[in-house]
């Protein structure tokens, strides 16, 4: 009777040593750096892409999303204003990124003041867990423009 | 008498079994730091590629961070194909690759290095989106830095 309560108790003790130690997750510090490094790449790296609204000018996306929040009225060559513009442009950039990666996000544009025109695009939101880069940006007309 | 042999029986089972455990455990515990030091050398050659001098854009000398001067990039391109003994020393079985992927010109990929084994038991692709910097129209274009690493 007792030798089977050993073999139980030492059964139990190895089953617990498997599953904690040897089915450990491995890797674990290479899926933290991709993923604190991808939102703030992303970001840095959108923000300061010169888009083709205009042929004859250069702006950036965070020249349109300064002229979206402030609703300039001016549109692109192809007589999107430019919030339409932004959602498309954003929409299609993270096609070939993060969604291609199978990574989900969330982009966002809002004010500390009432905006008059927002931008957000997202691939099935991001309702859990996540990671987040902020981006600042002046307002025409007086405040912030955050981008997340 | 029957007892004592059949727990003898017992204990030397169990022993057996306990040293089959610990073989195996050593086994899987080699395994997993393999694939910790190969996940180490992964991030350290991610960051090595993407804060390289022949690479990354600069102003007044200094550096911007995940961004890529094209013009560097085509000499580059060139270069690292050319002093393969010198790169391969720093990046090993690695391959670095920069994708254009919006607004699109003329070219838009550039294989910068491409070193891989005999054989590939393992490989870990590391995308960092970054800017792609045209100096000469001050442009900036959307793009990827594909690291490759393999083992």
């Amino acid at each position: 009777m007792g030798l089977v309560v050993v073999v139980v108790l030492i059964s139990l003790g190895m089953l617990f040593l498997l599953k904690f130690v040897v089915f450990k997750p491995v890797g674990e510090e290479r899926a933290t750096f991709t993923r604190s490094q991808l939102a703030t790449n992303t970001l840095n790296a959108l923000m300061a892409t010169t888009t083709d609204c205009r042929s004859n000018f250069d702006l950036k996306i965070s020249d349109l999303i300064q002229g979206c929040v402030d609703d300039s009225g001016e549109t692109c060559d192809n007589n999107l204003n430019y919030c339409n513009f932004l959602n498309l442009t954003i929409e299609e950039l993270m096609d070939e990124t993060l969604v291609a990666w199978k990574k989900d996000y969330l982009f966002q544009v809002y004010t500390d003041r009432p905006a008059l025109s927002d931008v957000e695009v997202e691939h099935n939101g991001c309702p859990g867990e996540k990671d987040t880069a902020l981006f600042f940006l002046p307002r025409t007309y007086q405040g912030q423009i955050f981008v997340r | 008498m029957g007892e004592t042999i059949a727990i003898l029986f017992i204990f030397f089972v169990l022993i057996l079994f306990g040293l089959v455990f610990y073989f195996q455990w050593q086994k899987s515990s080699f395994e997993r730091q393999k694939v910790e030091v190969f996940s180490e050398q992964t991030i350290s050659k991610s960051l090595l590629a993407s804060f390289l001098p022949e690479l990354i854009c600069s102003k007044v000398g200094v550096p911007t961070k995940d961004c890529i001067d094209l013009e560097k990039l085509q000499i580059a391109d060139e270069k690292m194909k050319e002093e393969l003994v010198y790169y391969f020393d720093l990046l090993g079985f690695t391959t670095i690759r920069v994708e254009r992927i919006y607004p699109l010109e003329n070219e838009n990929e550039w294989t910068l290095y491409d070193e891989k084994p005999a054989e590939v038991s393992r490989k870990i692709s590391t995308p960092m989106p970054v800017s792609l910097f045209e100096p000469i129209s001050g442009k900036y274009y959307f793009g990827v830095l594909y690291v490759e690493t393999y083992t």
